[in-house]
């Protein structure tokens, strides 16, 4: 006998071998136990299914399509090969299995038809030289189909029942509503399957652990329970995760997909939060630290949902103008963003140019734009419209009725459109609306409660209403060009409120809506007056006093003196400053002012024509912080062209007892008219002393003047 | 615009060529061997682009009410009762634990303990502690959420002021709106992505300046505008009298034509942003006009925010103002309400100063509501820093103040991603250190950029040789408020 023949006798002989220790496998079952050496060869089994696969489908096509082109010998040899190779890996597959990891249940099919094909390839080879139908005809379908079905079988242990089917049966990440969403389904179990559940799973308990079922988490695995409520530094399941990666027990694997740092802060806050599988995340508490990330979750999962084309980036940046804004949600999103600026640029064709891009807008505002009736149609052909935005957009809504069209409309704001009962209505049909801006609409409260029992689970949005309260009127304006004029000046009064009526008085009384003068026209004021208005209109109150008080300085000195220079620093123009009719301003230091210290201020005033002079007013200014004080003492004198001083007047003003800030003065002295009057002085002598409550108590006090005012 | 500045260096005039030649090619090479990167790096648009969302921000834009000068927490939303037991009882040491304090009373021998002068209620779901003089505030806090626990590092306004609008106390970075036009840009182009308002209560006040809206060294269109309460909102932007707008678009589309041929010679990307600059003034000439003109509001509106919201330069005004802007599509408006250092004159000056806000800023939250805005606006509240326990100079039977204190205060945030009826950290008992959840500065700029959608450890700008950022190298965002 030849070598190879002999060689090809062993083979025969081994493969019988393998039939009994098959037969020993079978019977024996998980109570036999192996030394590791052959689980080496256990392991092998993922590398030594492929040769079964192959060459058996290879044996079967020769045997149809080639078996007489074929040399007999190699066609035994090859057949006898095909069905060694499949006994080796049948008997890897039983070694692998007793590992532990692997549940009887879940491999007994794929076992037992591998052990089937193992067996039928055996008969198929030893028969092959019988002439009967069965040999040829029968025996290398069945094989073909075995070998089909004991591979998917495998396949699906390792890879998971859907692993095959899933481009076609997987519904895209399913969107789930945040009323619906449970913290265990729809947030806690989603991780698991992505990162745990491969290996954690009824047909691949590794540590006999299952993570796929509430029950079977809460029953753990080999090492104990997997999660202790409210305690997550003592749920395995966290610490495994956090131990380092190159620790054995890290969870997963390090060659697997690890957790990110959201996903363990979710089921960290999980656990801590007590580990409720079917609470709803709304019935979290507010504060409840899982539920807000629970809620970012879904958001930003419901976020990726769109599923229609991204617009052509040409498009979008043809569209856009600056009146018209054209934006993606955020830079990798297809869902568009569309905003309307500028009313006066705006008319229907810009609207129907977005045409091009109508899948793609998700939200569109065109507030405050003058809209059309019909405009409403071309919205409503947006289909992925979600937040539309029409307030103030002048339509009352008589097409509402198109936008039942809209299936994915959650917002539309209408706030102030007039809108009618009948368009109001028509909302209700928009399928999946949940929330409608309703202020300044002019609807009625009775419809709106009527709309809002009809339609519970909306939310109507009603804003600011005006409860009737009456509120103060701001005061009114008083405009006129110059505290001090000459001759007249043109007195105009002003509210920002169009609708009020201006009451005004020029005697100092308060006025009122009935006595007091109404403010119809701009009106010429002649001589000093104390002007006081008040603002009143329906259902407010009246507001309160606008005051001004102007001066007239109908004369002015012929010749004029001052005893004295002011101060450097505050010496004005001079004297001329004095009659410029130029108020002094809140800068003390604006040039308006005369300054004086050191010296007093006096001044001699000559008048030619005495007779119509009645009375002098000098404008002071007092600001303690800054030392300004009124005068410690006033005085006035007269005397005829040729004749002697005489005192007509001395004062001494009643200084304050602290800081009260910049404040202005009037100081009048009457003209003694029995008297000649051609010449006048006045003399204003500054505070000697600060006292003793101002920080700069002792030093000199000064005296500003701005103006001097003769009637 | 990096690559506009590349050719731009690369397109070589004579002038420029001889200018160059001497160091040109010689520090190319230089430059390559001792910075092996030099030529891969990211280009600063790469960089800003890996700062922006890749989900949705919850909101658009922001509407900063700053209370100018430290309003006192003590008066408004932190009750403290025992501040009203132990009234005019020594701050304790344990208390104060070596806190710094002002020149203002650091030379003070005692340092009594005052409680408010105002009384405190709760309001809404929140249970939340506010002061009598806020009536119209109590009546929103179901839809903000206050903060009772920030906390500054400066104690002197205008370095506390810079310190909250750039991240730096010291003045020369980008503030927090140049920050974010840069970060996101404009929503409407015929507007400024950044405007400032104005207004001045008459409480005892501190200055603002410009340099509180400065784009720092971004680039100048980022800075923020400041409106006036004059005729003329945004000055010089009117025509001089006698110019139709006919003639100023004939005499811009000249002057475009002689910027091209400049730019075509040039090629300096400077060039093409001026023509722009130029045409973006033109539109704003009519789109400003259309925003600030409040007279066409409804009656109701005035009722709100209150009669004063027609009086321009008036808090209430700015207010409104400043939802007619951000309805627009402006991305930051920032107003300072001035008067609120109450040293001295607190329940007089407090009284008034609340008056002035407290209508309008609740008006403004609830205008945004109904008009479906509040979810993508964000309204921030709030001060400088906080008010001291203890009274600055003696306590009268109608009088007392209170010195600065950065250790812990209170502000409020609305609308756009933040949680809404919520209150959030905690002080002691004495009001004066933050017991729970404290709120540095940073966590809460880190906190409104988040909610803008900017991560702000990556919007960064490369300046002087290192990269800046408002946050500076801390903030971490506070995820407790954010919905």
């Amino acid at each position: 006998m030849s070598i190879q023949a002999r060689f090809f006798y062993a083979l025969e002989y081994l493969l019988i071998i393998m039939h009994s220790m098959v037969i020993v496998l079978i019977l024996g079952q998980n109570r036999l136990i192996f030394p590791p050496i052959l689980e080496i060869l256990g392991r092998m089994h993922p590398l030594l299914l492929h040769f079964p696969i192959v060459l058996l489908i290879l044996a079967a096509l020769i045997h149809w399509l080639g078996k007489h082109k074929i040399d007999p010998n190699i066609r035994d040899h090859f057949l006898l090969t095909s069905v060694l190779l499949t006994g080796l890996t049948v008997i890897a597959g039983f070694l692998l299995s007793s590992e532990s990891g692997y549940n009887y249940e879940n491999i007994k099919w794929h076992q037992w038809t591998a052990v089937a094909l193992f067996w039928l390839s055996s008969v198929w080879y030893w028969f092959y030289q019988k002439n009967s139908l069965i040999v040829h005809k029968l025996l290398p379908l069945a094989i073909l189909a075995l070998v089909i079905i004991t591979g998917h079988l495998g396949a699906t242990i390792t890879h998971g029942k859907d692993f095959l089917l899933e481009p076609l049966t997987s519904k895209k990440s399913e969107v789930i509503s945040m009323e619906d969403a449970l913290a265990f389904d729809h947030v806690i179990k989603p991780i698991l399957e992505q990162k745990c559940i491969s290996c954690h799973k009824a047909s691949k308990q590794k540590g006999e652990l299952r993570l796929d079922e509430a029950q079977y988490i809460l029953a753990g695995g080999k090492t104990g329970l997997s999660i202790s409520a409210d305690q997550p530094e003592e749920s395995l399941l966290i610490k495994r995760i956090h131990l380092p990666l190159d620790d054995e027990e890290h969870m997963p694997p390090k060659e697997k997909a690890q957790l990110n740092e959201e996903e363990i802060e979710l089921i960290t806050a999980w656990i801590m939060e007590s580990a409720h599988f079917d609470k709803k995340i709304l019935a979290y508490e507010q504060s409840s630290v899982f539920a807000n990330l629970a809620k970012t979750r879904i958001e930003k999962n419901s976020f990726l949902q769109y599923d229609f084309p991204p617009a052509a980036a040409k498009t979008i940046q043809e569209l856009n103008t600056d009146y018209r804004l054209i934006r993606s949600l955020t830079p990798s999103s297809p869902a568009l963003e569309v905003r309307f600026f500028g009313k006066n640029e705006f008319d229907s064709k810009k609207l129907e140019e977005l045409g091009k891009i109508q899948k793609q807008i998700v939200s569109l505002n065109l507030s405050n734009m003058n809209l059309q009736e019909g405009d409403l149609i071309r919205i409503s052909k947006f289909e992925n419209l979600e937040y539309l935005n029409l307030n103030f957009t002048n339509i009352n809504g008589e097409n509402f009725g198109e936008l039942k069209e809209l299936k994915s409309l959650k917002q539309i704001a209408l706030s102030g459109n007039p809108l009618s009962e009948e368009s109001f209505k028509m909302l209700s049909d928009i399928p999946i609306l949940q929330t409608v801006y309703l202020w300044n609409t002019g609807l009625s409260d009775e419809i709106i409660k009527k709309f809002q029992n009809q339609n519970p689970n909306l939310k109507l949005i009603v804003g600011f209403q005006d409860d009737g309260v009456a509120i103060t009127l701001n005061q009114p304006f008083i405009e006129y060009d110059s505290i001090i004029f000459r001759d007249s000046q043109l007195i105009r009064l002003k509210h920002p409120i169009g609708s009020t009526n201006i009451y005004y008085t020029l005697d100092g009384s308060e006025p009122d809506s009935l006595k007091s003068l109404l403010y119809k026209e701009p009106f010429t004021l002649e001589k000093s007056s104390t002007i006081k208005a008040k603002a009143f209109a329906k259902g407010w109150i009246g507001s309160a006093n606008s005051q001004a008080v102007l001066f007239k300085a109908g004369r002015q000195p012929n010749k004029f003196n001052l005893t004295y220079e002011p101060n450097a620093k505050y010496s004005g123009n001079g004297a001329v400053s004095l009659f410029d009719l130029i108020k002094g301003d809140e800068d003390f230091a604006s040039g308006k002012w005369l300054g004086f210290q050191e010296n007093p201020f006096e001044i001699t005033m000559e008048f030619e024509n005495q007779d119509t002079l009645q009375d002098i007013s000098l404008s002071i200014l007092s600001d303690e912080g800054s030392h300004i004080f009124l005068p410690a003492k006033i005085e006035a004198w007269q005397k005829a062209r040729n004749g002697n001083w005489v005192k007509i007047y001395e004062g001494t003003p009643e200084q304050p007892q602290q800081n009260m800030g910049k404040r202005y003065h009037l100081e009048e002295i009457k003209v003694n008219q029995e008297i000649p009057s051609e010449n006048i002085k006045i003399k204003l002598s500054p505070v000697a002393s600060l006292p003793s409550w101002h920080p700069s108590r002792g030093s000199k006090g000064w005296v500003f003047v701005d103006e001097i005012l003769i009637n | 615009m990096e690559k506009e500045q590349l050719e731009h260096g690369l397109n070589h005039n004579r002038r420029k060529f001889l200018g160059k030649l001497s160091l040109g090619i010689g520090s190319l090479a230089l430059g390559s061997l001792l910075i092996p990167d030099l030529f891969n790096r990211k280009s600063a648009e790469e960089e800003l682009f890996d700062a922006l969302p890749h989900f949705a921000p919850k909101a658009k834009r922001v509407i900063y009410l700053f209370q100018n000068g430290a309003p006192s927490q003590l008066e408004s939303f932190d009750y403290k009762p025992l501040l009203n037991k132990q009234m005019g009882q020594e701050l304790p040491e344990s208390i104060r634990m070596g806190q710094r304090l002002t020149g203002m009373t650091s030379g003070q021998s005692s340092f009594p303990l005052v409680g408010s002068y105002f009384g405190f209620q709760q309001y809404g779901e929140a249970r939340a502690w506010v002061s009598d003089l806020f009536p119209h505030t109590s009546k929103i806090v179901d839809d903000i959420c206050i903060i009772k626990s920030m906390h500054t590092e400066a104690i002197n306004h205008d370095p506390a002021l810079t310190f909250f609008q750039t991240g730096a106390q010291v003045g020369n970075r980008p503030s927090m709106g140049a920050w974010l036009s840069y970060g996101l840009g404009s929503e409407n182009s015929n507007l400024p992505a950044f405007c400032v308002l104005l207004s001045r209560g008459k409480g005892n006040g501190q200055g603002v300046y410009s340099k509180l809206w400065t784009n720092g060294f971004l680039d100048s269109i980022h800075q923020g505008v400041q409106f006036s309460a004059s005729e003329d909102p945004v000055l010089y932007l009117g025509d001089p009298v006698g110019m139709s707008r006919a003639d100023r678009r004939k005499m811009l589309d000249k002057l475009a034509t002689l910027n091209q041929m400049s730019f075509e010679s040039y090629g300096d990307p400077e060039i093409q942003a001026k023509i722009q600059q130029y045409e973006m003034a033109f539109r704003m000439q009519t789109a400003v006009p259309e925003v600030t003109d409040i007279s066409k509001e409804p009656d109701s509106i005035i009722k709100m925010y209150g009669p004063d919201c027609l009086v321009p330069g008036t808090y209430a005004a700015n207010c409104l103002l400043a939802r007619k802007l951000s309805e627009n599509g402006v991305r930051f408006v920032q107003l300072y309400h001035q008067g609120w250092d109450q040293h001295d004159n607190l329940p007089s000056e407090m009284k008034g100063q609340a008056k002035d806000v407290d209508q309008a800023s609740a008006a403004l939250i609830q205008d945004l509501k109904q008009r479906g805005l509040l979810d993508e606006t964000l309204v921030v509240w709030g001060g400088e820093f906080g008010r001291t326990n203890y009274c600055q100079g003696k306590i009268q039977a109608d009088n007392y103040g209170r010195d600065h204190h950065p250790r812990a205060f209170s502000v409020w945030m609305a609308g756009g991603g933040v949680k809404s009826g919520m209150v959030y950290g905690e002080t002691d008992e004495f009001g004066y250190n933050i017991v729970d959840k404290p709120v540095h500065v940073h966590d809460f700029q880190a906190t409104i950029l988040h909610l803008m959608g900017i991560n702000h450890e990556k919007l960064t700008y490369k300046h002087l040789g290192r990269r800046y950022r408002l946050t500076d190298v801390s903030g971490k965002i506070v995820k407790d408020i954010l919905v």
